[in-house]
């Protein structure tokens, strides 16, 4: 330190030796002249480690930090300004550290320069910090720019001051084109006003979370749910908000839906006119629309909730409301079983119900839902119905009979003996007769399919024997026209367990269609054989046929095709009808192939016994012939 | 069974007078001797005093039914076994199809029959063909 007087020199080596920053001195060639002790107590290497050596002949500099240090002292030395710079030391126990370094010129009397002066301070401690919190703002950085959540900052006046890339794209804008903008810019004036209210909250420092309308760039409506809190200054000034906005617009939009859905269904069933209750699986009424209540005669819904549906049926069903249970639930729903049903106050009506089973979302069963209707209305036109048919029955069917008896016996001579034109007219009147017994006939039979009281009554049945005898009972018709009968099938029994009434009915009906619409000189054909478990019976005539746009109607009751209309005026259009009733009744099948001027086959299918479900036996009050003549 | 000779006995219980009339003189023709009744009770009453070979019986009659009629009868020693025909319009009445099927009696829809047929209808009653 020869460039500083004594005096001065000790007080320099007062203040070189005490000062907090490590000071290194370099001569010309760049090696150590000096060093305070902070420099030791800094790195670790006493003086003589260091003076009398350069800078790269000691290790305390890593390579990249002593190549800068060598050419900042060059630069230094020529005299350039180097702002404070960083370096890289290591401690003679290896620990790394950062010091920021300037170098001053050192000067002798001459001015000529000596050496430099190069102070370091520590800066190790705050370079950490520094990368803590660089790494810190990383993070919060990402969290930010990829959060779910939109981000958006206003200032105190409600400027858009940030918006993290999210929350310009659920508003569809870019994030530059929202800064700057205010807050109001992205609503409607309806959301304005709710928006003022908010931010005056905000502004006396409530957090709070709420739902929210804004309005999308494109001019669409997005809905968010937002989580807002007030930002402060140190003195607690409100300087603006925060707000974390998530995009909720599917959410509500299915909210809506199920609620819109919901509503359409309470109103259906509210609306309904029929009583629709809903039950647990043990029958207590859980809820039910207005119509349960006035068909069951509660005034209040909450006297009817809670009680069992059990009380609401005749005690004489309650087994086979019990059974109805379980086989509803065995098989998802259960359709029109009629019951006895209870009023409020004990008074019986006969009702129908209809249920079903509800499953939770595990397909679990949860309620029953039952329809019930009254059918009393009903049963009193059925009613109405089958007194007027057994009315015609009776009322009709006994003048029949005394004026079919009566011509009978005049015909036979009972009376004395006849001309022949006598005979001859009562014979027209016997045969008018006859087709008047057989119309009532088939009006009955129609009375019984409607109230489904046709009875299906099993036996063995020779279908060979059926259409012989309805083919000799017709035989005067087919000798009249010249017709051709062909029977394809061998004169041997062919036996079905079925029905003998209903055989007697198809087949009289299509033979003698076949006879009636087949002109003179024309054929027709018979064949009989078995196809699986069922009969099959062809009927094909060389007659009339039936019109190809007609085609879809003949089992039509009282259809009769056009072309026969005009040939013969005399059929009444229920024969078809009848037959294909009554075949379907012991699951049957009927159908033809036609061509107009052609011919018609028609095609009947028998199931070779009849299945216990279609046996009606007896339920019925009325019979159609007993004429079973064995 | 056969009688020989002597005319058979038939019961017809019918309250239709014009009905009676025609299987009466019917049956005459056909060599029965014939017995009307017009309703349940005269029926019941003439068979337990003449016991005929055969009763055709009507459903509706005043005073006595013919269902009524046949269960009373079928309850006496005698009428238990007596072949009877329901003879009726009114096809009507369980009572009738559970009566054909205890093979209690056969019976008949009017309108269907000609009197011819029911006469064969009877005379194959009485005498059955195996």
């Amino acid at each position: 330190m020869g460039f500083f007087s004594s005096k001065e020199k000790d007080k320099y080596k007062l203040v070189f030796d005490l000062s907090p920053e490590a000071i290194v001195i370099l001569d010309l060639k760049g090696n150590v002249t000096d060093i305070n002790g902070r420099v030791f107590d800094w790195l670790g290497f006493k003086p003589e480690e260091m003076i009398g050596k350069s800078l790269a002949q000691i290790p305390f500099l890593n390579k990249e930090s002593l190549i800068r240090a060598q050419e900042n002292f060059k630069k230094r030395l020529a005299g350039q300004k180097i702002p404070p710079y960083e370096l890289d030391f290591v401690t003679k126990n290896g620990e790394k550290l950062v010091g920021r370094v300037t170098a001053s010129q050192i000067t002798n009397g001459n001015k000529k320069i000596t050496g430099l002066l190069v102070m370091i301070s520590d800066i190790t401690r705050q370079k950490e910090s520094e990368e803590n919190l660089k790494e810190s703002e990383e993070k919060y950085r990402q969290l930010v720019e990829l959060a779910q959540e939109g981000i958006w900052l206003i200032d105190e006046k409600s400027i858009t001051t940030f918006v993290n890339p999210r929350m310009a794209e659920i508003l569809g804008y870019k994030s530059e084109e929202m800064i700057g903008k205010h807050l109001f810019s992205f609503m409607d004036e309806k959301e304005v006003k709710i928006a003022e209210e908010k931010l005056e909250r905000r502004k006396k420092g409530i957090k709070e979370q709420h739902d929210f309308e804004f309005l999308k760039k494109d001019g669409s409506r997005v809905y968010t749910s937002l989580e807002t809190s007030p930002i402060v200054d140190r003195d607690g000034r409100y300087i603006g908000a925060l707000a974390v906005v998530a995009d909720i617009t599917q959410r509500r939009q299915m909210e809506l839906k199920l609620k819109e859905s919901e509503e359409k269904y309470r109103n259906i069933i509210d609306s309904s006119p029929d009583a629709i209750t809903i039950t647990d699986l043990n029958g207590k009424i859980v809820n039910c629309n207005q119509a349960a209540l006035e068909l069951y005669g509660f005034s209040k819904k909450e006297d009817y909730i809670g009680i069992s549906s059990f009380n609401l049926i005749s005690q004489k069903d309650h087994q086979q409301a019990t059974k109805s249970m379980a086989k509803t639930l065995k098989e998802r729903s259960l359709k029109n079983i009629e019951y006895t049903l209870l009023r409020k106050d004990g008074r019986e009506f006969p009702g129908e119900l209809s249920a079903s089973v509800i499953y939770n979302d595990k397909n679990e069963p949860i309620f029953f839902m039952a329809i019930t209707r009254d059918i009393s209305e009903r049963k009193r036109i059925d009613r109405a119905k089958s007194e007027f048919t057994s009315l015609a029955s009776h009322q009709l069917r006994t003048p029949l009979s005394i004026m079919s008896w009566y011509t009978e016996m005049l015909l036979k001579g009972r009376a004395g003996a006849l001309k022949k034109q006598q005979k001859k007219y009562l014979k027209e009147i016997y045969d008018a007769n006859d087709n008047l017994i057989k119309l009532v006939n088939m009006l009955l039979n129609i009375s019984r399919i409607d109230l489904g009281t046709f009875i299906v009554n099993p036996s063995k049945v020779d279908l060979i024997k059926v259409i012989n005898k309805i083919i000799k009972n017709l035989s005067f018709q087919v000798k009249e026209k010249k017709l051709k009968i062909e029977k394809k099938y061998p004169e041997k029994p062919f036996l079905l367990d079925t029905d003998q009434n209903i055989m007697n009915i198809v087949l009289q009906n299509l033979l003698s269609n076949a006879i009636r619409y087949t002109s003179d000189k024309g054929k027709i054909t018979i064949s009989i054989r078995k196809q699986g478990s069922f009969a099959l019976i062809e009927i094909s005539d060389t007659g009339y046929g039936i019109p190809e746009d007609q085609q879809s109607q003949i089992f039509s009751r009282f259809f009769r095709a056009e072309n026969i209309k005009r040939k013969d005026t005399s059929g009444i259009g229920l024969g078809l009808y009848i037959a294909k009733s009554v075949i379907e009744q012991i699951k049957g099948e009927i159908s033809f192939k036609s061509e107009e001027n052609k011919g018609t086959n028609f095609y009947v299918k028998i199931p070779l016994e009849l299945s216990k479900k279609s046996i009606k036996k007896y339920k019925s009050i009325y019979f159609y012939d007993s004429k079973t003549k064995k | 069974m056969i009688q020989k000779q002597k005319n058979r006995k038939i019961l017809i219980a019918e309250d239709e007078e014009s009905m009676l009339h025609a299987l009466t003189d019917t049956f005459n023709n056909a060599e029965f001797d014939v017995f009307g009744a017009k309703n349940g009770e005269e029926g019941l009453e003439i068979a337990f005093k003449e016991h005929p070979d055969v009763i055709l019986i009507d459903i509706l009659m005043p005073k006595m039914d013919g269902m009524t009629m046949l269960k009373k009868l079928r309850e006496n020693e005698w009428g238990k076994n007596v072949p009877a025909i329901i003879l009726t319009n009114l096809s009507d009445v369980e009572k009738i199809a559970e009566a054909v099927e205890d093979g209690i009696c056969n019976y008949l829809v009017k309108t269907e029959w000609s009197l011819e047929e029911i006469v064969k209808k009877v005379k194959k009653l009485l005498h059955p063909v195996k």
